[in-house]
């Protein structure tokens, strides 16, 4: 707590250092930064509104004892309906002052401009050691921060060792062999064909082909849209015909992901690998692994990809957009905060000096005892956070319906594929240029 | 004409229907079923695969819901009011308009009557947008208005009770009654509602069963927890995302199952009134 | 009778002092209409001449005339596939419903055959209709699971198929559940409503037409169905707007796929205004869907209504 206060004293004193020196020229920056002091000021008795898609209690209880002046009143709209109601709202009197922004549509709002600036409360300080993909999704085109993340989630692969070891002959612990039989596409491939002759079709590499798209979009070079034109990224035709071999040679059993045929397969032993974010291992892997528990590994895969995680706005014009702001960045950057998260929350937490601290010794023994921070601060620290845009959600949506699934089923070829793909795109969103 | 043979057609006959039936019986079952029993079953347990047979976790998931905060009889009650006053409200205007239209002659009632039919064919979807906006305009949000007085317009309803009350009404009874000095209003109280009690308990009947699962427009237009109704209370409880937050499907189907029961009770009281044929021939002889 | 004309003319003039009174009684409607149904739909019919998107307001929002219609009808391709998609989920869904509906509803109105237990089926089959949405998709989504779902295993077993079948990959499989579904949701309903309109016809009618010698057969085909026409009517029409309005079960399932085979008009609307924002674009579309709906009314009332008149005769 007194290292957030002092944090806060330093950048408020250097900021009055720079108004007083120029200005002319900084005027209305500065003077805001000013206002914000007193109101920002989170040992203030003050209430603020937090809206969020999922329940955020046992972070507002913990909140309750780090600043005890402070009363956040959590609304929890349901996922499915929380954009409608926010944008119903943003901008009007009803609005809150925080919200709480899923990794799948924080890029929208944060290309809003309804969001607070951030950097007018420290955050640019703050968050120095927080990984650089978090910090880019939360910046605007104009490169202010107006979102942080609180909970980072790198993506990763978590391989069944029991089907490893059968058909491929990797040993348990052997986890570097494990991860050059998926270091690259072309290794995912072979592996995936040695699986399927060995097995007599028995058992599959992957259970769905998410395992291949969500890491192929994660780790795209290029974003949806650029300049304001669709762009389709190399790497995304190139996995078209990666994941029509996959299905139609056998090697990916083609669920439906999050379904209960895609969760069965973690303890049928069938399948070899899961394309999963860190909590996934908590959540998903821990309640469907059953027998299987213990055999799994975690390795990075061929490409760094995240897959989920929650970020923090303030609103403005937000009733106490100002605490809002300061509680923001507060609960992305602040030691005490971020350690009680990392330690009680399962969160792979969005500063690297704690997960590395909290990481150090971790045993996890649905992984057979590995230490899956190593991994996860790896692929974390090679996120590519600029690839995102305020389209993204829809866009990829229409690009597994209109493209990959029909595709890799072989019911389109893939030229109709990509032009019912791009005539979608088109009326979606009308003011992008598609060709 | 061989009673004999005809009573044995006549039971053959049921037999086969009633088979029939059976069968009808099950498929309109199942999914309750189903719904009855995943109210037993964990998480875990749903999402790994479809089962009739009921688990263990019935108190566990209840605790979950309790879990969540939410007073689930506040939510059935403001559900319950919401919906009675809109059926109420539905019924008794379709009535009275539909009454205006059967009863009276008057300039232009051809014209209105095809006015409200071609209302009809007014999808919901054109004024949802347009609603909404002004709801909020009307600073309407966090209120039980918008989800209650709309349904005053209410097309459909007026349509097919004109249609029933065209084979229903008979003027006499309306003329005797007015010789007796009975005010307009009166008439329609004492005599015709009564009269088109198998119409209204249809008509109050999909009402109650649409206003109750509703939920699309008041999730939009309430923020405000404690104005809740049950099923937005259950669709908070589908709430997920990122950050490994999972869907807790044992807590929620025993909310949908809660939530089910006072559409059945509605149903089971109005039927009544569907199944006795009671009057509706009218005045007869 | 020497009072003839008197009562006559009494009765003539009771019939026009009281005729005021249909005004009257009709006011409440319209106000309800004007309040909340002809507002909104003129201000959704005014963003539908705009380019309303994203975060505008309607003040902020460029006229653009009629470009939202023609880019709906001439370059999106999707629409007229929602279009069609629609229409072709309703017939398929309503003709099953209806004829199983008047069967029912005949085997239940049939004095002779006095069907016991009626109130317990008629509630039964009313139960599809009353349970949520999410509540059915989630539950055929675990029965047609690929590939060890409920329906794959049965076929399996009775060995008509080898292999397992992905339903919800192939756009006829989707579709058929999802005609099922709303038909298997909607037939206890209708029925319902055909049982109110039979039990509204004089029961003198059947039993003079018993008397006759009449069979079931033919007392349904020339006394009830003609007579139950406005009520089969009022299905139709309201069938055929409630079907091109179908969301909540494509959607939850499987958004409109595979291959947008199940994506209906509605679930356009909503992706346009709710997910990218296009409010421009999607009023147009809600208001084509109007124009189509009225269209499609009006033709379906010249077809049935010869009969049906308000007040006067019959």
């Amino acid at each position: 707590m007194n290292l957030a206060k002092n944090w806060k004293k330093l950048c408020l004193g250097s900021v009055a250092l720079l108004a007083t020196v120029t200005l002319v020229a900084c005027g209305s920056n500065t003077s805001s930064s000013k206002k914000s002091a007193g109101n920002a000021d989170l040992n203030k008795k003050q209430t603020i509104t937090l809206w969020s898609f999922t329940t955020m209690q046992p972070q507002i209880d913990e909140l309750k004892k780090e600043k005890p002046n402070l009363t956040i009143k959590q609304v929890v709209v349901p996922y499915a309906n929380f954009q409608t109601k926010l944008d119903s709202v943003l901008g009007t009197d009803k609005a809150p002052d925080m919200v709480a922004l899923d990794a799948g549509f924080v890029e929208k709002y944060v290309q809003s401009g309804k969001l607070t600036n951030l950097g007018d409360y420290g955050v640019a300080s703050a968050a120095k050691g927080n990984y650089q993909y978090t910090l880019d999704m939360g910046k605007d085109s104009k490169g202010k921060q107006v979102a942080v993340s609180y909970q980072a989630a790198p993506g990763a692969y978590y391989y069944n060792t029991n089907v490893f070891q059968k058909y491929l002959g990797i040993a348990p612990n052997d986890v570097a062999s494990a991860q050059k039989a998926l270091s690259s596409w072309d290794a995912i491939k072979k592996t995936g064909e040695t699986i399927k002759e060995k097995s007599g079709g028995q058992a599959y590499l992957f259970s769905s082909l998410e395992e291949i798209y969500n890491p192929v979009i994660g780790a795209r070079k290029d974003g949806w849209v650029i300049d304001n034109k669709l762009k389709i990224d190399s790497s995304m035709t190139d996995s078209l015909d990666l994941m029509k071999e996959a299905v139609s040679e056998g090697w990916c059993q083609n669920t439906i992901p999050q379904t209960p045929d895609w969760y069965g397969g973690i303890s049928s032993n069938k399948i070899g690998a899961y394309a999963m974010p860190s909590w996934g291992l908590f959540y998903w892997l821990k309640n469907y692994a059953k027998d299987t528990a213990g055999a799994w590994r975690v390795t990075e895969g061929p490409v760094s990809y995240s897959w989920g995680g929650t970020w923090l706005a303030g609103v403005q014009g937000s009733k106490n957009a100002d605490a809002a702001s300061a509680l923001a960045v507060y609960m992305g950057t602040n030691k005490e905060f971020q350690t009680w998260d990392v330690k009680t929350q399962n969160d792979f937490g969005s500063v690297k000096a704690i997960n590395k601290e909290q990481g150090k010794d971790a045993k996890v023994s649905l992984i057979g005892g590995q230490n899956p921070y190593p991994v996860w601060s790896k692929v974390a620290d090679t996120i590519n956070g600029k690839n995102q845009t305020q389209y993204d959600q829809s866009i990829q949506s229409i690009w597994i319906n209109d493209v990959v699934n029909p595709y890799a089923t072989g019911k389109v070829t893939k030229s109709k594929a990509l032009d019912t793909f791009k005539s979608d795109v088109k009326s979606a969103y009308p003011n992008i240029e598609v060709k | 004409m061989e009673p004999k043979s005809m009573s044995k057609q006549l039971r053959a006959r049921r037999t086969l229907i009633y088979i029939f039936f059976g069968i009808l019986t099950l498929l309109s079952l199942i999914p309750f079923i189903y719904m009855l029993v995943n109210s037993t079953r964990s998480l875990v347990q749903i999402t790994s695969g479809v089962s009739l047979l009921p688990g263990s976790s019935l108190a566990h998931n209840l605790q979950i819901l309790k879990g969540y905060g939410m007073n689930m009889w506040q939510g059935m009650g403001n559900s319950a009011f919401i919906s009675i006053m809109s059926t109420a409200i539905s019924v008794y205007f379709s009535a009275l308009s539909a009454y205006a239209l059967t009863a009276y002659d008057f300039k232009g009632k051809k014209i209105i009557y095809g006015f409200i039919i071609a209302l009809i064919m007014i999808p919901g979807q054109v004024s949802m947008i347009g609603f909404y906006k002004f709801m909020i305009q009307l600073n309407l949000l966090d209120n039980y208005i918008p989800l209650i007085l709309p349904v005053i317009c209410a097309p459909a309803s007026i349509f097919f009770l004109c249609e029933y009350m065209s084979t229903v009404y008979n003027k006499d009874y309306a003329d005797s009654a007015r010789l007796d000095g009975a005010s307009e209003l009166k008439i329609f109280h004492r005599i015709m509602l009564p009269m088109m009690k198998p119409g209204l308990a249809t008509m109050g009947i999909f009402g109650f069963i649409f206003s109750w699962n509703n939920f699309m427009m008041p999730l939009i237009l309430i923020t405000n927890q404690k104005l809740y109704t049950l099923p937005m209370q259950i669709q908070v409880l589908t709430a997920n995302g990122g950050g490994g937050h999972v869907v807790e499907w044992g807590a929620v189907y025993v909310g949908v199952s809660i939530a089910i029961a006072p559409t059945i009770l509605a149903y089971l009281l109005l039927s009544r009134f569907i199944i006795g044929g009671g009057n509706a021939g009218g005045v007869k002889g | 009778m020497e009072n003839t004309k008197k009562s006559v003319r009494k009765k003539k003039s009771n019939f026009e002092k009281y005729n005021r009174f249909g005004y009257y009684f009709l006011i409440p409607f319209f106000v309800g209409f004007l309040l909340f149904t002809l507002y909104p739909m003129i201000y959704s019919i005014a963003i539908s001449f705009t380019s309303m998107n994203g975060w505008q307001s309607f003040a902020d929002a460029t006229n653009v005339g009629l470009q939202n219609f023609i880019t709906l009808l001439t370059s999106t391709p999707l629409f007229m596939k929602a279009l069609g998609n629609s229409v072709m989920l309703w017939i398929f869904t309503f003709i099953p419903q209806v004829l199983l509906a008047l069967i029912l509803a005949a085997w239940w109105t049939n004095r002779k055959l006095n069907l016991k237990g009626s109130g317990f089926f008629k509630t039964v089959f009313y139960l599809p209709n009353m349970i949520m949405a999410a509540s059915i998709a989630a539950l055929f989504g675990g029965i047609f699971g690929y590939p060890t779902g409920l329906a794959n295993l049965l076929l399996q077993n009775l060995h008509l198929i080898n292999h397992p079948f992905n339903f919800f990959q192939s756009v006829w499989g989707t579709r058929g559940i999802v005609i099922f579904i709303q038909f298997w949701m909607w037939y206890g309903q209708t029925s319902i409503v055909y049982i109110a309109g039979i039990t509204s016809i004089d029961e003198g009618l059947f039993e003079a037409a018993r008397i006759d010698g009449a069979s079931d057969g033919q007392i349904f085909r020339r006394i009830t169905l003609p007579l139950l026409r406005p009520i089969v009517l009022y299905t139709f029409v309201t069938s055929f707007i409630g079907g091109l309005q179908v969301f909540d079960i494509p959607f939850i399932m499987t958004q409109g796929g595979p291959q947008n085979g199940v994506y209906t008009l509605s679930i356009f609307i909503y992706n346009q205004a709710f997910a990218y924002r296009n409010y421009g674009l999607a009023s147009a579309a809600s208001v084509l869907l109007l124009i189509i709906s009225a269209v499609v009314s009006i033709l379906m009332f010249r077809g049935f209504r010869e009969r049906v008149n308000i007040g006067g005769e019959g």
